[in-house]
């Protein structure tokens, strides 16, 4: 007899990485229950699944009460404002979804007999004393700076999540995610990437903060798909990080979108915003360990697939600017 | 606000229903399945309401997927049931599809919301009527042997609701048969979007005019009407998403003791299939290509409704008329032909 289709609840659906996780878990032939309340998130990102009959959408705030009738397998929690421009913007619901709406969730799956991954960040490591960070470092956060309420939200779901899984025995999983990128990032999100190519494809000078000395990672959205998947179905259940240790200062990455978009741009400095953090690199030793897993994708191969997907936007987004970004 | 699910939201009928809704202040939630309707209508409701309606994407025919539904939004006061498979030809080469698509939808719905105060509004049509008797006919003629498993769906489906009413229910039920809506909103955003060969005549003329069919048949010349062509109560679908929240409004208040009823929604005016093409070139100005062709199977030879029902307990009467629905098609036409979406 044939299996029946596993199940899966991916919040955050409509966002960046939520969309690519519906799309994955489509083609692997889940059944796929997608819920995003749209503040981030975008319906243009999943519109190409809503055909399909083993694809679910609701329009739903996962802070509130969630309810799922019947078999479900696992819960993927990707709902969650990513980038400083929204956390800034809408703090108190993003100190929600990551405690309220983990909390849910986690009923949820407990109910069910689920699986359940959570989305964490590289953020719960704040401004890392260590480079590269592993998963046994324990962080530098200001609990009370402006970037505090998302990396105390996901520092507290990493907290009930494990809770759940030592005192109730719940099948659990954490990803801690580094930079992350690839289409269906907003090229308004505030994030230095999709800000510098933003800057590049209207011929305006890309602006650093600071000397632009600090360092990023930046990993392939495939990659980290990837790294995800084959989390959700090991048997780990304390964090692992997943990214790429390939490190660059924003200095060397703005020359670097220079070069791919072929302008020729400045690069112009900005004061250093507050808590930025200096330097980030994941310690993948555990994610090549255990899951077998590394980044594959090169920073040269997935800058030109994004290049292009930000290139075919609407001219009328392109040269939309709401750009005060902190150089996540 | 009052929260009104809208199944079918996204649909013809379903999208300027929702616009009514927004206008009388009400709150739609649109449910669809996307099978016969495109998810850019969403944006082009978001045009006209000036906000983004809250949509969830699902199949009703899922029982788990609808009790999500009910779950999630727990607190709605009506429901607009506009979700159905509504091809008169496929519904006869594909019955069962007809039966299960159609019922099992309807009885999701109004199993997982049983035991609220709801006021449902479910979308029938005058075919139950078939050819009737008398013209103008009457919410009290009888309902003749469907003459597909479409038609017969909607027969079935109000039977249905009657049944729950007398066994007793939360539910308060108005049924709308509708005669034949065409036309578009008037900012031309939202319109019908036939998939292939339109089976509706105005859509056909639209379509011919704007040079995507070469020729509109006209079947049969030979009936006994005025010109020898069928004839037909034609409503603006402005009009009769306006009807819905009529509907809507009656059932709401305090007085209104029925538990189920049911109502023309039509002009109360016949108009022929030439006339209509007539009508379509004096009020556009546009010529549009067509023969007289043999009569189609199954097609009933005059119908209209008396609407005096309608206007009296309803409330409601058609405002727009042929001109109006002829124009507002055209525009429609015009605006998707420039921009496909």
């Amino acid at each position: 007899m044939e299996e029946p289709r596993k199940i899966i609840l991916i919040t955050g659906a409509a966002g960046f990485l939520g969309s690519h996780l519906c799309d994955r878990f489509i083609k692997e032939d889940y059944h796929v229950i997608g819920m995003d309340n749209l503040i981030t998130g975008d319906l243009r990102n999943i519109e190409h699944l809503f055909k399909l009959g083993n694809f679910e959408f609701y329009n739903h705030d996962v802070s509130k009460f969630v309810y799922v009738p019947g078999q479900l397998d696992y819960i993927l929690h990707f709902a969650s404002p990513a980038s400083p421009i929204d956390y800034l913007k809408i703090p108190i619901q993003t100190l929600k979804v990551g405690s309220l709406g983990t909390h849910n969730l986690l009923g949820l799956a407990r109910n069910k007999k689920a699986r359940m991954l959570i989305a964490s960040t590289s953020e719960v490591y704040g401004d890392p004393n260590v480079n590269p960070q592993p998963e046994e470092y324990w962080g530098n956060v200001n609990p009370v700076g402006p970037r505090g309420v998302y990396d105390e939200a996901k520092r507290f779901q990493e907290a009930i999540t494990m809770a759940y899984h030592t005192f109730h025995g719940l099948e659990t999983r954490i990803v801690r995610i580094f930079n992350t990128y690839g289409p269906r990032m907003r090229l308004n999100d505030g994030r230095v990437l999709p800000a510098f190519i933003g800057q590049a494809l209207r011929g305006e000078p890309l602006t650093i903060f600071g000397d632009g000395s600090q360092t990023r990672s930046f990993c392939y959205v495939d990659d980290l798909i990837e790294g995800i998947y084959r989390l959700l179905h090991s048997d780990y259940a304390q964090p692992m990080n997943i990214g790429n240790p390939d490190e660059i200062t924003i200095r060397e990455f703005g020359e670097e979108i220079i070069k791919l978009t072929g302008t020729d741009q400045k690069l112009v400095s900005l004061p250093l915003p507050t808590d930025d953090p200096k330097q980030r690199r994941p310690d993948i030793t555990k994610a090549r360990a255990i899951l077998g897993w590394e980044p594959k994708v090169s920073r040269r191969e997935g800058l030109k697939i994004t290049y292009e997907y930000f290139r075919s936007l609407p001219e009328k987004e392109i040269q939309h600017k709401d750009f005060t970004y902190y150089n996540k | 606000m009052s929260k009104i699910l809208v199944t079918g939201g996204l649909g013809f009928i379903g999208s300027h229903t929702v616009v009514e809704l927004v206008n009388s202040g009400y709150d739609p939630i649109i449910v669809d399945n996307l099978a016969n309707s495109d998810i850019k209508i969403l944006d082009q409701l978001t045009r006209i309401i000036g906000y983004k309606p809250i949509f969830h994407k699902l199949d009703l025919c899922d029982e788990h997927a609808v009790k999500k539904l009910a779950a999630l939004e727990p607190d709605i006061s009506g429901i607009i049931h506009f979700a159905a498979y509504k091809a008169v030809g496929e519904s006869v080469q594909h019955p069962l599809k007809y039966y299960r698509n159609n019922f099992f939808s309807m009885i999701n719905l109004l199993e997982a919301y049983a035991g609220k105060p709801i006021n449902f509004v479910f979308s029938s049509s005058c075919t139950v009527y078939g050819q009737p008797d008398h013209l103008p006919v009457t919410e009290s003629a009888p309902v003749k042997a469907a003459q597909s498993p479409y038609g017969n769906t909607k027969q079935i489906a109000e039977e249905m609701l009657q049944d729950m009413i007398v066994s007793g229910s939360n539910y308060k039920v108005i049924s709308l048969r509708y005669f034949n809506p065409v036309g578009a909103h008037d900012s031309a955003l939202i319109g019908e979007l036939p998939i292939g060969v339109p089976q509706n005549l105005v859509p056909f003329i639209t379509q011919t005019a704007i040079g995507k069919r070469e020729k509109i048949t006209v079947f049969g010349n030979d009936y006994n009407t005025p010109d020898g062509s069928c004839v037909r109560d034609y409503i603006h679908v402005v009009d009769l998403a306006k009807a819905h929240v009529a509907a809507l409004k009656l059932m709401a208040q305090p007085d209104y003791n029925k538990g189920y009823d049911v109502f023309n929604i039509g002009t109360g005016n016949g108009t022929t299939v030439l006339q209509i093409i007539h009508a379509f070139e004096n009020a556009t100005g546009v010529k549009v290509n067509y023969s007289i062709g043999p009569r189609r199977e199954g097609d009933v030879e005059q119908v209209w409704g008396d609407v005096t029902k309608s206007a009296k307990q309803l409330g409601w009467r058609a405002e727009l008329g042929i001109d109006e629905m002829m124009q507002s098609a055209w525009e429609w036409e015009k605006y998707i032909f420039r921009n496909p979406l």
